[in-house]
């Protein structure tokens, strides 16, 4: 593509979910934009005037290469790239493994995925992954799109801990409507009316809610009245990105996305197989469809050019190359009037710090990069009493949300539950784990008993595998300068960009969460008679010891809080429009704006935000 | 081992009846491609061993199929020079891999031979429809079937002869 003789309104660096949203707003206001996108284009999300795309890739070649992964992994369908590499969480590895990484670490083809792309200092793993591609992380975001309650934005003046955001519920509740239908939201306003959420008149979302599981609804009739401390264990569906059937809107239509409904391919993470499931090039498309956006695919993004008098950003450095396993084929610049960071929140705070040595851009607060959050994920798993069917319908449809708000946030995290429909296949592997447990009894090869084959097999599977269920429970994590990332000074990637280099840990209030998280979890099979498996997860981004417990705790792929919004140049990196105090032409967007994490997956606040940004944005011009 | 002996030993160890494995109007032929991984150089199949398995289940693959359990539990499953070899047939229709024959399935050892067969071996792994479920990314379900109690699959005693 020919970007020279263009001159573009805005240029974003991303073409992700955050770039996505905003190009598609941006272009819609007729602002001309280009997209820098660090990985492979996707068939059909291309520039209009772009025949020369080396890598394509389209939605079958993702399933084909997920239907022969051995670990059916978030990263499993999406082929590794050397130029653009991203982690994985088969890579998740203890810092003492990591020290063995030698100071010679620039990683020659190939090699990526046995080391992994983060250099992780510890002394917890950080045990999140992100994709970088056309569409980004949202190829396998799970579909979760709550909304955050209202005083999630104020937990320090609330609850004296953590910050408050530079904004109110109130504040965004519109971008929350104008997300949840470029998304397709399938919720039910009534039941999403807990803890003081509200919605504008007549509100309705743009499709009805996803029918429960029976594992669901078994839940819901097991918990019914139930409470563990003081708090009602009431199980509510889960407002989803998923089409399910439309629902009447204001103007008398029905809503239309054109996509197909759900089929329940129990598979929104790694992907779904037929679109039902949002995800960013749907955006994208649309944003390219006006002809203001053009897209740049294989182009890296290294170096972010200020002007040392006026403090504003005059350009954008990218690195392209030929092929996922190539090096570095040309080097360039592209410019714009305005410039948006879209990147994952951990690719964003490297790029920043990257950049206009020693200080680093949009870094007058010594923020970008700091307050690394995830939700750490505690799992509980065991068998129903009765068979509840996993592995049918989308991987989740219900949770427990009043879990989510209440003084104990004084003291620790709050958390909320995710009830899985997939099983043991999270923390244990199913069903191949269990099956092979069966035909091998202990690992034997020698012998399996008499139920290790044949009509005892299938019965055993019938049995046991329809009961196995799974409860999550996505914990809050308090802002903390000591979890951050910077690039490495020493450990490249093929193209001679710094790999992270992250330093985490998960402080007193996060793992007192994790205990109350294990006593709600022991109260819950209690009342619904669940056998507890109680056996550690096959999978684990990280464990840890707390008042002589041994906890695990898993990566949720929330990346969250490295470029945080606030109130003032001094301790944070933007205002809440998303604009850096210190770049008058420059954006920083993505689930690196969070000022705290609450608890609900941030990816439906994350796109309320990119529309809060792209109208300051228009606004500007 | 020709492919009927392949299916009828499958039937056997699977609990499937031959002719559910190997269909007259077979248009996925997983039973063929599961199969070929029995001569695949890869995998580093013992000849003996593989001849051993092929033998024993020829001596009782005329049992009437109530005792035909019987016999693969005291002639296969107990035996331990051919048994790790039935298993990984197993393997491979419930779940559609290929597992290492050097080492416990469950294990992560490397470098090891672990591999899904084929993208059709996956999508007809017999473990999904035993749940009344279906293979992660291959639903043919309609929006909303998870809110209904599925039929499981009924069981019983197996035929292991093949459908000519």
């Amino acid at each position: 593509m020919n970007t020279s003789n263009k001159e573009y309104d805005v240029v974003i660096v991303g073409g992700g979910w955050a770039g996505s949203l905003l190009a598609y707003k941006l272009a819609a206001a007729n602002k001309t934009v280009l997209v820098l996108e660090s990985g492979v284009a996707i068939d059909g999300v291309t520039s209009s005037d772009d025949n020369d795309q080396p890598e394509t890739y389209q939605r079958g070649d993702f399933m084909e290469t997920f239907y022969l992964a051995m670990a059916k992994t978030p990263e499993s369908p999406y082929v590794q790239n050397y130029n653009a590499p991203r982690p994985s969480v088969l890579d998740i590895r203890t810092t003492a493994e990591d020290d063995k990484i030698p100071d010679n670490c620039n990683q020659p083809v190939k090699s990526i995925d046995t080391k992994g792309y983060f250099i992780q200092k510890g002394p917890m793993p950080f045990g999140s992954t992100y994709e970088r591609r056309g569409g980004g992380t949202s190829w396998h975001w799970l579909g979760t799109s709550l909304r955050l309650l209202p005083k999630d934005f104020k937990m320090a003046s609330e609850y004296k801990v953590g910050v408050d955001w530079p904004m109110k519920y109130e504040d965004l509740s519109p971008y929350y409507d104008e997300a949840e239908y470029e998304i397709g939201v399938s919720a039910d306003v009534e039941e999403q009316a807990i803890h003081g959420i509200t919605f504008s008149k007549g509100y309705v979302y743009p499709m009805a809610k996803i029918p429960p599981t029976l594992l669901d609804v078994a839940m819901t009739t097991g918990l019914k009245n139930f409470h563990w401390q003081n708090i009602e264990m009431k199980v509510t569906g889960t407002p989803a990105g998923r089409n399910g059937t439309p629902n009447k809107m204001k103007d008398g239509t029905y809503y239309d996305n054109g996509r197909r409904q759900c089929q329940g391919n129990t598979n929104c993470t790694p992907i779904c197989p037929i679109q039902a499931k949002y995800d960013a090039t749907i955006s994208m498309k649309k944003a390219l469809m006006t002809g203001n956006v053009d897209i740049m695919y294989q182009a890296v993004a290294y170096d972010i050019k200020i002007d040392k008098l006026t403090q504003q950003v005059t350009g954008i450095m990218y690195k392209t190359y030929e092929t996922i396993n190539g090096g570095v084929k040309d080097t360039g610049v592209v410019t714009g009037k305005k410039y948006v960071i879209a990147a994952n929140a951990i690719e964003a705070a490297k790029l920043l710090l990257m950049s206009n040595a020693p200080f680093g851009v949009a870094n007058g607060s010594g923020q970008v990069g700091k307050n690394l959050m995830d939700h750490p994920v505690y799992l509980a798993w065991g068998l129903m009493p009765k068979s509840t069917f996993p592995f049918r319908g989308p991987l989740s449809t219900s949770g427990i949300e009043t879990t989510r708000d209440g003084d104990f946030r004084k003291t620790r995290a709050a958390f909320r539950i995710e009830i899985g429909n997939e099983g043991w296949n999270w923390p244990g592997g199913a069903p191949y784990t269990q099956l092979i447990n069966i035909v091998s009894p202990g690992g034997a090869v020698a012998h399996g008993d008499r139920n290790s084959f044949g009509s005892g097999l299938r019965k055993q599977i019938q049995k046991d595998f329809t009961r196995q269920f799974r409860i999550g429970f996505l914990m809050e994590q308090l802002p903390d300068a000591n979890n951050y990332i910077v690039p490495s000074k020493k450990c490249m990637d093929n193209l001679g960009i710094p790999r992270p280099e992250i330093h985490y840990d998960l402080n007193k209030y996060t793992r007192e969460g994790f205990k109350a998280a294990a006593d709600a979890a022991k109260a819950i099979f209690s009342q619904l008679k669940v056998e507890n498996a109680n056996t550690p997860p096959v999978a684990t981004g990280g464990q840890f010891k707390y008042d002589n417990v041994t906890y695990y705790s898993q990566g949720a792929g929330h990346v969250m809080g490295t470029h945080r919004m606030g109130f003032n140049k001094y301790d944070s990196v933007t205002n809440a429009d998303m604009k850096s105090w210190d770049h008058d032409n420059l954006y920083i967007v993505g689930c690196g704006s969070f000022p705290t994490t609450a608890t609900a997956n941030p990816t439906l606040t994350m796109s309320a935000l990119c529309f809060k940004a792209a109208d300051a944005i228009i606004k500007s011009f | 081992m020709t492919l009927d002996e392949f299916v009828g030993l499958s039937a056997a160890l699977t609990g499937y009846d031959a002719d559910v494995l190997k269909p007259s109007a077979d248009t996925q032929r997983v039973s063929e491609a599961l199969y070929a991984e029995l001569s695949n150089p890869d995998n580093k199949i013992s000849p003996a061993q593989l001849q051993q398995l092929t033998d024993t289940w020829n001596a009782i693959a005329h049992t009437p199929a109530a005792q035909l359990e019987d016999q693969v539990w005291q002639q296969i499953v107990q035996n331990p020079a051919i048994n790790r070899l039935a298993q990984n047939i197993i393997y491979m229709w419930y779940l559609g891999i290929w597992y290492d024959l050097g080492k416990n399935p469950n294990s992560f050892a490397t470098p090891n031979n672990d591999h899904v067969v084929s993208s059709v071996a996956y999508i007809n792994g017999l473990v999904w429809g035993e749940m009344g479920a279906h293979p992660m990314g291959f639903s043919t379900g309609d929006y909303g079937y998870w809110a209904h109690t599925p039929t499981l699959p009924a069981i019983n005693a197996v035929s292991a002869a093949v459908l000519k």
